[in-house]
């Protein structure tokens, strides 16, 4: 072939391109239907939830808890950083010294993995800036579209140091609480939901209704206009029984009381390889007419506006792993054996059931001796009373809260040995635990909080299928005075010792103010005059010279309590152990108004737990007097 | 008339430049500006070239396309990343792109070789492996674009050199057939555009966008365009619109008018090479003049089809008219040397 003909054929072929090229020209420009219209084509709609202003959350005399504030916030949008490396940090490093933050931390969040957060979803970098400071940073950034500021309706909690935040809990967003979720009605991915608490359990009456508008956006998302709206309903404000002063008062003197139990404990250095002491404890208040929670507190508690501000992962962070757990409401989760705290509660049923009488006279040595019911030749197992008491009867048993008078009711005298007192029957472990569930231990109480144990109450069936043993007396000794595997939280405390206050009426506790002034509860099938000898059993327990729990008594006021203080944890070297420390009250007396249970984690029942159920009878009767 | 097309496309860089930023002529744009003064280098340059001999450019096409590899070289090495694509070497204050003068130089080392050699197998193997030592390079900046140009231009000259049409075809094949191996060499954002190049709507804000842009822009201009100025500008968003996608820019303020002036401007130039080409029977001339030629208007060409959206979207300069000092001063430079081989024939008959 000539070299003009291979020319030829070359230059067909690109001629043949270029007037190819300008056919697909032609047809694009030309013939191919405009496709939006003049300054509309630019525009596209999409339809805007607009978020609901949340519902306040008031105490019960209209002091704010959880609130919400307007604020601005700055954003970024990382889709929209120029690609290029170095004008990327010239942008960081503009936008790192006008609003004062870190640029490794900017850097962080651009690097964040962009395969699973989307590129063009706004982060936040700064909250609750001021009208000044927006005015100054967007005059310098507003030409960079990957930088915002919008005005914000952030949570905002008004329950620092008060030991509520467990009650009032927190927000958080809902793509990140569940990732499948976001098909819910009402609520966007990225809308807040309640998580834990009663912004948990109030979500329904709190969120409100979401609204709606169109508006006209440029495809890189910048709105211009807004077409349309419906707009959105605020949440219902929640009204909690709380007393929010009152529970600041306690709050006050358990801490106190908590700081003097691990002071007068052993020395932490001395606690033989298991830390640090945790300051731990709870306390609930709740009224015995209603079952209304007029103060539930926890500690360690935490400030739940770390979860709704940006800029403050760090606290965050340091809450969610610190070792004492701040985020665990002891209240209503810490699960410990109730101790003497549950002798009224065995009293009661041994009077119910028959088996004793008050008159009952059981006489403490200091020990009960159990043989070995396998091997009656080896040495048979001591059950040791606190105090050697003498002869006690029903009343002073609960006064001096004697342990080998509640064995004995319990599961009666060990097989083969002389009674020291009047020979009468055990209860038996079964009748232990019908009663203890008459009380709502072993169940959840049903207060409107996320986060509630329901405890446990041990029987012959559990020990057999949970720890393959066979139920033995020494046992039922211990169900006796409180201990062994019982477990109760200070929440089943207070509605027991509710139900002990108003004559057998177990009231579901309450948080959220009703108007209707109903409230739901189990009567609890026991004659009164049960009810008031144990009522005046534990009167004499509080005020006595010799009653365990006189300490919990405030002044020119009767009340009743009983103290409980459990042994925990393996022994220490020289056979003692960590102790807790619970008591329960009610008062004033004749017509009791309130319960109480408080817990210490380490303390004594009497002299750390019964001071807080003092000044919280002292604050109470204060603010009733007002 | 090579003089003239190419003063007419550097004009139109110019409005083109300045329109996309919506001022008017009173005070120019520093892109503009910039466009201007490379215009004026490139100028410069290329009177430069069409006053050397051709034959002393033949003496030195293989020290420059060994200085081309140098460059690629350098730019694998050292290079600056700009879009994900590592293309550009750093000159103190000025940077550029290797590419755009090692494509030019590999084009006259063919010819080189062609001049040299009859066409034949070993030959053949020759001219394939100086191709594709800086096809490959490119290739790895990566710069499909560029290397798609630099293939076709290759494989017209090894045409007119004289082989078979059978093994032109083969060639063709096998170019093809080594795309997957290509594909798995670039990295994944540009197979996402070939991929939203098939469908604009999987990424609405990505290459997607850009595709979606694109389509507004040229359904809405119509034959004569918006008109310079006009407001409603929907490659605003659009980072590389006065390079990449200059020609939608151009389409969619002057229309198919506009369009079919450059593709006028185009024919222009490549007519005039392929006349130069015919005319000529010296060997490295003619084979250089038609790669030249064929390396300006598969450029043009591919451009065109990526603004058009017939082509997947590849990051590629339309010659002369896209913003680039590079671009812009290496198209002068291939003008200079079809000149310069132009006056040639000329002086010596």
């Amino acid at each position: 072939m000539e070299k003009s003909a291979r020319i030829t054929i070359i230059s067909l072929i690109l001629i043949t391109t270029m007037i190819f090229s300008i056919g697909i020209i032609i047809k694009k420009t030309v013939v191919d239907p405009t496709q939006v219209i003049d300054n509309d084509r630019l525009l596209q709609e999409s339809v805007e939830q607009i978020e609901p202003v949340r519902g306040n959350i008031f105490d019960k005399n209209g002091e704010l808890l959880a609130g919400n504030i307007s604020s601005l916030e700055v954003l970024i949008i990382p889709g929209f950083f120029p690609k290029d490396d170095g004008k990327k940090y010239e942008i960081l490093t503009l936008l790192a010294d006008t609003a004062d933050l870190d640029i490794s931390w900017l850097e962080s969040i651009l690097k964040s993995d962009l395969s699973i957060n989307d590129p063009y979803e706004p982060r936040v970098i700064k909250q609750d800036i001021s009208n000044r400071e927006a005015i100054r940073l967007g005059s310098l950034l507003n030409k960079y579209p990957a930088f915002e500021i919008r005005p914000v309706i952030r949570r905002q909690y008004h329950v620092m140091n008060s030991g509520l935040a467990h009650v009032i809990g927190y927000l958080g967003r809902l793509d990140s609480i569940d990732q499948n979720i976001n098909t819910l009605a009402n609520y966007k991915p990225t809308s807040l939901i309640g998580v834990s608490g009663v912004e948990a359990t109030q979500e329904q009456s709190l969120r409100g209704v979401t609204g709606e508008s169109v508006v006209q956006s440029d495809l890189t998302g910048r709105s211009y206009s807004v077409k349309s709206s419906k707009s959105s309903q605020a949440g219902t404000d929640v009204t909690l029984t709380i007393d929010y002063q009152f529970q600041l008062e306690g709050f006050k003197s358990l801490k106190k009381y908590i700081k003097a139990g691990i002071n007068d404990a052993r020395d932490p250095s001395m606690r033989e390889g298991r830390g640090a002491y945790i300051p731990e404890g709870a306390f609930v208040v709740m009224d015995v007419r209603t079952g209304e929670i007029l103060a539930l507190a926890s500690t360690p508690d935490y400030d739940p506006n770390i979860f709704s501000s940006a800029d403050r992962s760090d606290e965050l962070n340091a809450v969610l792993s610190a070792p004492q757990k701040p985020l665990v409401s002891r209240a209503t989760m810490s699960l410990e054996p109730p101790g003497s705290t549950f002798k009224p509660l065995v009293a009661l049923a041994a009077l119910e059931a028959g088996t004793a009488h008050p008159n009952t006279h059981i006489v403490s040595t200091g020990e009960l001796l159990v043989p070995n019911m396998y091997y009656p030749e080896a040495d048979p197992i001591i059950f040791r009373d606190w105090y050697p008491h003498g002869s006690l009867d029903m009343a002073r048993a609960i006064v001096r809260s004697s342990d080998i008078y509640f064995y004995v009711l319990a599961g009666g005298w060990p097989p083969g040995t002389v009674p020291t007192g009047d020979d009468i029957k055990g209860l038996g472990s079964e009748n232990i635990a019908t009663w203890a569930s008459r009380f709502g231990f072993g169940m959840n109480t049903g207060l409107e909080v996320t986060t509630e144990s329901s405890g446990l109450v041990p029987s012959e069936a559990w020990k057999k299928n949970v720890m393959n043993e066979a139920w033995t007396l020494g046992d039922t000794y211990q169900f006796g005075i409180g201990q062994g595997n019982l477990l109760s939280t200070p929440l089943q405390l207070a509605v027991y010792t509710g139900a002990l206050a108003n004559g057998g009426t177990r009231l579901k506790p309450t948080i959220i103010k009703n108007t209707d002034g109903t409230h739901a509860f189990e009567k609890i099938p026991a004659k009164t005059e049960h009810f008031s000898f144990i009522r005046d059993a534990m009167v004499a327990t509080a005020s006595g010279p010799d009653g365990t729990a006189q300490r919990a008594k405030p002044d020119g006021y009767k009340i009743g309590a009983k103290t409980g203080t459990a042994e925990f944890g393996p022994p220490y070297s020289d056979g003692t152990y960590d102790e807790h420390g619970f008591v329960i009250a009610f008062g004033p007396i004749p017509n009791p108004e309130i319960a109480i249970a408080v817990y210490i984690k380490h303390g004594n029942g009497a002299y750390h737990a019964s001071p807080v159920a003092k000044d919280i009878f002292e604050a109470y009767l204060a603010s009733r007097s007002e | 008339m090579l003089f003239f097309s190419s003063f007419t496309m550097v004009l139109i860089g110019v409005v083109s430049l300045q329109t996309s930023t919506g001022e008017d002529f009173s005070s120019l744009t520093s892109s503009t500006i910039s466009h201007v003064a490379f215009g004026l280098i490139g100028l410069v340059t290329m009177i430069t070239i069409t006053h050397m001999p051709s034959d002393m450019l033949k003496a030195i096409s293989p020290s420059g396309y060994l200085f081309g590899l140098l460059l690629l070289a350098l730019v694998i090495l050292v290079g600056d990343e700009s879009f994900g694509a590592r293309r550009w070497l750093k000159l103190g204050p000025l940077s550029f792109q290797p590419m755009e003068v090692a494509k030019i130089t590999t084009i006259l080392m063919i010819a080189f070789i062609g001049s040299r050699y009859r066409p034949g197998f070993i030959p053949l193997c020759l001219v394939l492996v100086i191709a594709g030592i800086p096809t490959f390079m490119i290739l790895l900046q990566p710069d499909l674009g560029s290397t798609l140009v630099l293939i076709f231009s290759c494989i017209l000259m090894i045409f007119l050199w004289g082989m078979p049409w059978k093994t032109v075809i083969a060639l063709i094949l096998l170019s093809v057939g080594l795309l997957p191996v290509a594909a798995s060499i670039i990295p994944s954002y540009q197979l996402d555009r070939i991929a939203t190049f098939i469908d604009p709507s999987r990424d609405p804000l990505g290459s997607g966008y850009t595709a979606k842009q694109i389509d507004i822009a040229l359904n809405g201009s119509g034959f004569w365009g918006n008109g310079f100025f006009s407001e409603s500008q929907a490659l605003a968003g659009i980072s590389v619109r006065n390079s990449d996608f200059v020609f939608a820019q151009w389409l969619e303020t002057t229309g198919a008018f506009g369009g079919i002036l450059v593709c006028g401007l185009v024919i222009l130039v490549m007519s005039r090479g392929i006349a130069l080409a015919t005319n000529h029977n010296m060997a490295f001339n003619q084979l250089a003049i038609l790669g030249l030629t064929s390396l300006f208007t598969i450029q043009s060409i591919v451009h065109i089809g990526v603004n058009t959206r017939f082509i997947p979207t590849t990051g590629i300069t339309l010659p002369l008219i896209s913003a680039g000092g590079s671009s812009v001063i290496s198209v002068f430079i291939l003008i200079g040397l079809l000149q310069s081989m132009n006056r040639t024939r000329h002086e010596y008959p």
